[in-house]
């Protein structure tokens, strides 16, 4: 029973930050607030413009990738297969300062152009389209891997029904594969679009104005936690409002069971298809890997003799440590989590998966700041009765000591990558029969002897997915550590922002490399997107 | 003309023989079940001729048509073959209606008209605005049916399709089933690993083991005079007893039989005896006891051990109740005699 309730507070966390927003909003303070009707305006057009941009370009890329891998076969096709999810490994700010550095005006590549074609005018990459083509890169492969293993599975029996009942394989494509497939691709779409939402890093090194770069501007800059949350409060509202929407719009069915041992062959393509199949596969996969990395380690060997010294073991050893630290704290929480769900099914299951999805949909910046202003409420109560009572004057508890700081941040990453956890170790969890445990109960074993025998080591695999997971994405994370770390400390995400911040691209490159290194983890370790879709 | 025939055909996946050799010719209206345990190659056979397989060896007419030969195949979309898959292959995002309609050409004048028409036939016409989440296992058989038939194919495959059904349903949908075919004349391929499925159902049965063709016979050929001791007992349970060429006849422990198949005299052989073949009465002097009694219903079998200690049953009328340990006469009634050399 106390582990129930325990789970119950711990899901309730999530709720913090919203609930500190909008109360916060309620009370606006005086002046901040006409400047920012102002300021608003651009800012959710620009974010539109954002969206709108990147779900075409997810869905045109996606879409049309899985369809190729999964239905034809071409040159290099087993290849690509795995290989097209590996941009996911590039956090997208750390494509975008590549980019930016690529093809900024004194950038290598209009540079050559001038040089030698004496090419004047080139468009600028700080626009709109800047960012719609980076974030597309870094974000396509939640779409085609969501949809790839619908066309393999499913689509692949269906599209076999199809062509007995005198459809071709295009027809068939897009009667029945496509709109059986609707569910993945909207998924894979809103984790995409999530990720543009709440992408902060890309965003900052274009200078395209956001509502999540507003919201870090009004907090830093004037240094209003209160104009943060004006701005934070009409951002979630939008959020909330998408997310119902699309959980209405969602068809009910369900992912199927995976039987696919017959699973139709691919279609071999011959000659020129083949060829161009092949090519545009390898187009996008070194626009969106290769030549980014290669870059990266062009710049990185360039900076390493001056740049490479003791503080880098730092940087990289406080990453370390906070995404260890989160990824322990936040599996365990998941696992209480999913036990709980898994013996009241009834109350915590939906409520549960639902919560955690909303601190993934919550951008990093509100998050903070929606922690920050209970948090300060709760430090000065505390300092107010500490007074009252032993007349000790003491400082601020949790703002401004380096434990309480850190304890901040670790809460923090729990409430945002909490779904990422729910995810992996319930679908281990939803592996265990019914049946098995209630042999395991009939057997006589006690609640004890059934979690240290049945769950844990059945999750196994599942808490190791879900950590390795939390654990990179607390590597990546920037703005979140940006706002809530212990002050003047140092992260490798932290280190990126502070020399692309200063048009340093060059020297951000080690640090990049170190994060791409570690994004390639649960690649290499096999583990799938579409083993713990978020949403 | 046939409307299916197979020449010589091999399947093979990474060496490992699917299909060896297999011809068979299926006719016009005819209906033939693929009988054999999993892994004997009968769902294969099924895929090449829908066109989901190219063959390594052989070809395949489809009325007279050559659509498969090793390098060459038809795609199943130009076949015209109708095809129920095991687990239905429903399509989730279409109605009932919609996934009927989903393979009646667009040309056709009353496509709407002829969707109804085929729903009623299979019971459905109330659904027809149902998605497959909402139907039940027979409910989403009879919508794979009738999509299959809807364009009104000609020819069906049939991949195991009753298996998700319970046993009454099954019976009742085989009878069904096995009515619109011939009223159709519809040719009519069954994959099925039940020798009673493939009894109700087929005209022809073809037997298969390990990628070959065992036999290929109307049902109570195959039951009864079987080719080979695997058919023996994969359409039926059969007790095979040794016995040894005498004076141009069999003899065993239950008696001797004609040597209807000319093995030389000392050969050793043994005999098929199915438990329908052999009838038994109490007798305190027989040559046999009671092992063991399995009520099964509409019978009783009985496992009799005879006096060299090999096990033989029969089955007798159900009201027929003798206790274990029991002595008995057994008389034989069989009318064929079916000998196989001995494998040993």
């Amino acid at each position: 029973m106390t582990g129930h309730l325990v789970s119950r507070l711990i899901t309730g966390l999530v709720l913090v930050p919203p609930m500190g927003i909008l109360f916060s909003a309620l009370t606006p303070s005086q002046g901040v607030w006409e400047h920012l009707v102002t300021l608003l305006g651009p800012l959710f057009v620009n974010t539109a413009w954002l969206v709108l941009g990147v779900g075409t370009g997810v869905l045109l890329l996606g879409v049309s990738l899985a369809g190729l891998v999964a239905y034809y076969s071409f040159p290099g096709r087993r290849f690509f297969e795995w290989g097209l999810m590996l941009p996911l490994a590039l956090p997208a700010y750390v494509l975008a300062f590549v980019y930016v550095g690529l093809f900024d005006f004194s950038g290598a590549v209009p540079t050559y152009l001038r040089t030698t074609f004496g090419l004047q005018s080139f468009p600028t990459i700080r626009s709109l389209w800047g960012v719609v083509l980076v974030m597309t890169l870094a974000f396509y492969p939640y779409v085609y891997s969501l949809t790839r293993n619908a066309f393999t599975t499913e689509g692949a029996r269906a599209m076999e029904a199809a062509t007995t009942l005198g459809r071709t394989t295009i027809n068939g494509f897009f009667s029945v594969s496509l709109p059986m497939a609707y569910p993945w691709i909207v998924g894979g779409l809103l984790l995409s679009l999530m990720e543009t939402v709440t992408d902060f890093g890309t965003v900052s090194i274009f200078n395209y104005d956001t509502a999540t770069t507003a919201i870090y501007k009004a907090w830093y800059s004037l240094f209003s936690l209160s104009a943060a949350a004006q701005i934070a409060s009409f951002l979630m509202i939008i959020i909330f409002v998408v997310l119902l929407v699309t959980q209405r719009i969602l068809p009910g069915h369900q992912p199927p069971a995976g039987h696919n041992e017959s699973a139709r062959r691919p279609i071999p393509l011959t000659g020129a298809r083949a060829w161009f199949a092949s090519a545009y596969c390898a187009l996008v996969l070194s626009a969106g890997f290769f030549l980014p990395v290669i870059q990266l380690m062009v710049w990185a060997a360039r900076v390493a003799p001056d740049d490479l010294d003791g503080r880098y073991l730092g940087f990289a050893w406080h990453s370390v440590l906070v995404a260890s630290i989160a990824a322990i704290v936040t599996c365990t929480t998941a696992f209480l989590i999913s036990v709980d769900g898994r013996k009241n099914p009834r109350t915590a299951g939906v409520t549960g998966s639902s919560l955690a999805t909303l601190g993934y949909a919550l951008p990093g910046p509100i998050l903070a700041v929606g922690l920050f202003i209970p948090l300060a409420w709760v430090d000065r109560q505390i300092v107010s009765v500490t007074e009252y009572l032993f007349s000790w004057k003491v400082g601020p508890l949790l703002q401004g000591t380096f434990m309480g700081a850190v304890f901040i941040m670790v809460v923090a990453y729990l409430i945002r990558f909490m779904a990422v956890a729910t995810g992996a170790i319930g679908n281990a969890m939803r592996r265990i029969p019914g049946s098995m445990e209630e042999s395991a109960r009939s057997l006589n074993t006690g609640s004890t002897h059934l979690w240290w025998n049945l769950y844990l080591p059945v999750l196994r695999g599942g808490l190791f997915t879900a950590a390795t997971l939390v654990f990179v994405e607390v590597m990546k994370e920037m703005p979140l550590t940006l706002m809530t770390r212990p002050f003047g400390w140092e992260t490798l995400a932290i280190r990126i922002f502070e020399m692309t911040s200063e048009g340093q691209w060059e020297r951000a490159a080690l640090p990049g490399i170190i994060l791409v290194l570690t994004g390639l983890l649960p690649i290499a370790l096999g583990i799938r997107h579409s083993d713990h879709a978020r949403y | 003309m046939h409307a299916i025939e197979l020449i010589g055909i091999s399947k093979h996946y990474a060496k490992v023989p699917a299909v060896c050799d297999v011809s068979l010719k299926i006719g016009d209206g005819e209906v033939v079940a693929l009988l054999g345990p999993s892994g004997s190659g009968k769902t294969t056979l099924l895929r090449l001729i829908a066109g989901f397989e190219v063959p390594d060896q052989g070809s395949l007419r489809i009325r007279g048509e050559e659509v498969s030969r090793p390098g060459f195949i038809l795609p199943p979309e130009y076949r015209h073959i109708g095809m129920v898959f095991q687990d239905y292959a429903l399509f989730p995002h279409l109605t009932v209606s919609g996934n009927i309609a989903f393979g009646i050409s667009r040309d056709t004048v009353d496509k709407k008209r002829q969707t109804e028409e085929i729903a009623r036939v299979f019971g459905l016409g109330h659904l027809l605005h149902r998605y497959p989440s909402a139907l039940s296992g027979g409910q989403q058989q009879r919508v794979a049916l009738a999509r299959a038939l809807a364009p009104r194919p000609g020819i069906l495959m049939l991949d195991e399709p009753f298996s998700g059904l319970d046993t009454n349903m099954r019976i009742e949908m085989r009878r069904e089933l096995r009515d619109i075919l011939k009223q159709t004349g519809t040719t009519a391929v069954l994959v099925t690993h039940d020798s009673d499925e493939a009894f109700a159902m087929a005209d022809r049965v073809a037997v298969l083991s390990t990628g070959r063709l065992e036999q290929y016979d109307t049902p109570d050929v195959v039951y009864h005079l079987p080719r080979t001791p695997f058919v023996a007992s994969e359409v039926g349970q059969a007790d095979l007893i040794p016995g040894v060429v005498q004076n141009g006849c069999v003899v065993t422990e239950l008696g001797t039989f004609q040597n209807n198949r000319g093995f030389p005299t000392g050969k050793r052989v043994v005999v098929m005896i199915r438990p329908d073949d052999i009838d038994f009465t109490p007798d305190a002097a027989g040559e046999a006891l009671i092992h063991r009694r399995e009520f099964k219903g509409s019978e009783n079998l009985y496992t009799l051990k005879l006096s060299s200690g090999q096990h033989i049953r029969s089955s007798l009328h159900s009201l027929s109740v003798y206790p274990e340990s029991t002595r008995v006469t057994l008389t034989l009634k069989a009318t064929h005699t079916v000998i196989f050399e001995c494998e040993r």
